[in-house]
């Protein structure tokens, strides 16, 4: 059964272009425009892992992976969040609130590809040996 | 949700007047689609070295970013029909694609005209609303139909900033706008080979897309002003019947 991924953007441009790197490998993806959205679309239909961006109206990413890890149905969904350098200050608030990994724009492809694989293949492992 | 299917889908049909943004989208689709198969080609072969096989996944992977970058880039041009959202989808590529923290977009009405300040990120940034080739930082760079790059280390500190950068925006060739540079993202030391083939893009086909939409922009002000001109005689032509 493949992962599935839920990329949360409010640019329409990096939903694309997110949605494009991650085409063919394998993963079913779903994308949600900001924060309140994702986490509508979460309680819906839980995804292995969120591609999330920081900077976002209605909630910020930061806030959105607090209500992820907080809630005892979403918290072992793992949580990468999508940011600039510039935001280094933002991305330690985002690992205090509970983000697995991080990656910067523009985003490299295997970059992007080594952290998503890592991630779920240590999730699926877990889940291997729960059942 | 099969992500390929859908974006050639929701583009058929869209980008009249754009038909050369949609054929490099073609051209760029299929150079990805190769790039995908050979990456899963040279995964599966095993008779490689594993250091082999990891430097040719890497360069092939790190080309592959490159390219979807450009095919979203030729996306959000072909979609993007209204002005403002046109601006919006530039600026998202400038500053998520390209890594660009400050810079100015600038059009002109006509190919001898002056060229007027459309867009400006972060919108505090003092830029000239009105550009003449040769006058102030900006115009002293944006000299005709060519681009123009410094390193990011000789930027120079002025008032209004002396761009870093200068890409024309083209229309047949012929330069109709183009992008002042100020600020790359603090860990970018410099344009990559990478930025400058989006760049070149932008240069090469944004000048159509922008071209289109203000065409669409005094179409729909015509419609408009007509609506008027018809809901003013129908106004008269009740008073008369009264």
């Amino acid at each position: 059964m493949s992962n599935k991924i839920l990329i949360v953007d409010d640019t329409e441009t990096m939903r694309l272009y997110e949605r494009m790197l991650l085409t063919g490998q394998g993963y079913e993806l779903d994308l949600a425009g900001d924060g309140v959205e994702a986490l509508e679309k979460m309680k819906e239909d839980l995804p292995d892992l969120v591609l999330l961006d920081i900077m976002m109206p209605k909630m910020d990413g930061i806030e959105c992976c607090r209500r992820i890890k907080e809630d005892e149905m979403m918290k072992d969904v793992k949580v990468v969040m999508v940011t600039t350098k510039s935001e280094y200050e933002r991305v330690k608030e985002a690992f205090a609130a509970g983000c697995d990994d991080y990656i910067t724009k523009p985003i490299d492809k295997l970059e992007l590809l080594s952290k998503i694989k890592e991630l779920l293949r240590f999730m699926n492992l877990r889940q291997l040996l729960q059942t | 949700m099969n992500g390929e299917d859908t974006i050639k889908k929701s583009s058929a049909g869209r980008g009249v007047g754009r038909g050369s943004i949609a054929a490099a989208m073609e051209e760029i689709h299929e150079e990805i689609s190769r790039i995908g198969a050979r990456v899963a080609e040279i995964e599966a072969d095993r008779t490689l070295d594993a250091d082999e096989r990891e430097r040719v996944v890497r360069e092939l992977q790190a080309r592959s970013s490159v390219l979807t970058g450009k095919y979203v880039l030729a996306h959000r041009l072909l979609e993007s029909l209204g002005f403002s959202e046109l601006m919006a989808a530039i600026r998202e590529v400038l500053e998520s694609l390209v890594g660009l923290s400050s810079f100015a977009v600038y059009w002109s009405e006509g190919p001898e005209k002056d060229l007027l300040l459309c867009t400006v990120e972060p919108p505090g940034v003092t830029a000239d609303a009105r550009l003449r080739p040769g006058d102030g930082p900006v115009g002293s760079v944006a000299l005709r139909g060519r681009s123009y790059l410094a390193r990011v280390e000789e930027r120079r500190f002025t008032e209004p900033p002396t761009p870093i950068g200068w890409f024309p925006l083209l229309h047949e060739g012929e330069e109709r706008g183009g992008i002042a540079v100020f600020e790359m993202l603090s860990h970018k030391k410099g344009f990559e080979a990478g930025d400058l083939e989006l760049l070149e893009m932008l240069s090469e086909h944004a000048g159509e897309a922008i071209l289109d939409a203000s065409r669409r922009v005094r179409a729909l002000h015509r419609v408009e002003s007509m609506a008027d001109v018809i809901a003013r005689s129908g106004a008269s032509f009740a008073e008369s019947d009264e």
